[in-house]
């Protein structure tokens, strides 16, 4: 009867794990998997078993996975002009502005890989509609960065745009509560 | 054997209502807590089997098992709080 309990919990939380939306969550999610699968060797009489799986999966593969989680993410940027009707390779290739050119920059640094998407859509659109990290809109002669606001990589880029502001743009950031697609 | 089987699965009841707090939590806070205290809960459970069925080493692993859920809390709170360095 115990054993079933726990083995629904196992199950339900392998689910969650996979259905988060946000990384962190998963780890937490497979931290109590680890211990309820554990218990359950203990329960059907394996108690070496147990103790290396509360050693393997509660300490190493949460340091394992939190340190994966900072190394590596696909940055997904989107960039939205106000004077593109549509949007051309030629466009892409001779307009690429100045501003993307140093966000790549940025994210090479940080041995990072940067997906960028452009599109026609209106920005508040994407604001409202796309799960995105980084949202650029150009608007003639002022950039606005919209950061995601969980996200520890976006407060490195927002220092970095302190620091060095591009010139002859006016640049602001602004802070925006996770995406609404998920 | 009654005593033991009715002892865990109060304790599963306990576990599953924390999950509930896990699944919600608005924060990420809320999530940390509960994984502490299902890490407890375990705990217990583990040192009820042990009593109830007289095997003595179960409470070695009961003390391994404390050491970690500290240490593993500890790591993911370092990680939110300094914002991704561990």
């Amino acid at each position: 009867m115990v054993e079933k309990v726990f083995l629904i919990l196992m199950v339900l939380l392998a689910m969650l794990s996979l259905n988060t939306p946000k990384l962190r969550r998963a780890v937490i999610y497979l931290g109590i998997l680890s211990l309820a699968s554990s218990f359950i060797y203990l329960l059907y009489g394996a108690p070496d078993v147990a103790i290396a799986e509360a050693i393997i999966g509660s300490a190493i593969s949460t340091v394992l996975y939190l340190v994966a989680l900072k190394k590596y993410h696909v940055f997904t940027i989107y960039y939205t002009n106000a004077n593109y009707n549509q949007i051309t390779d030629s466009q892409i290739t001779r307009g690429r502005a100045q501003v993307l050119r140093d966000v790549e920059k940025f994210f090479a640094e940080r041995e990072m890989e940067p997906q960028i998407i452009y599109t026609t859509h209106d920005y508040r659109f994407v604001l409202e509609n796309r799960n995105f990290d980084l949202l650029i809109h150009q608007d003639f002669d002022e950039v606005y960065f919209y950061g995601n606001k969980e996200d520890y990589q976006v407060d490195a880029f927002e220092e970095h745009v302190q620091k060095e502001p591009y010139d002859p743009l006016r640049s602001k950031f602004i802070r925006h509560e996770a995406g609404g697609g998920k | 054997m009654t005593t033991l089987n009715s002892t865990l699965l109060v304790i599963s009841v306990y576990i599953f209502l924390v999950l509930i707090r896990v699944i919600m939590g608005p924060t990420i806070w809320d999530r940390l807590l509960g994984l502490n205290m299902i890490t407890a809960k375990i705990i217990i459970s583990i040192i009820v089997l042990a009593v109830l069925t007289e095997r003595s080493y179960l409470l070695d692993i009961a003390l391994v098992y404390s050491v970690l859920g500290f240490i593993g809390t500890v790591l993911i709170a370092r990680f939110v709080e300094r914002k991704g360095k561990i």
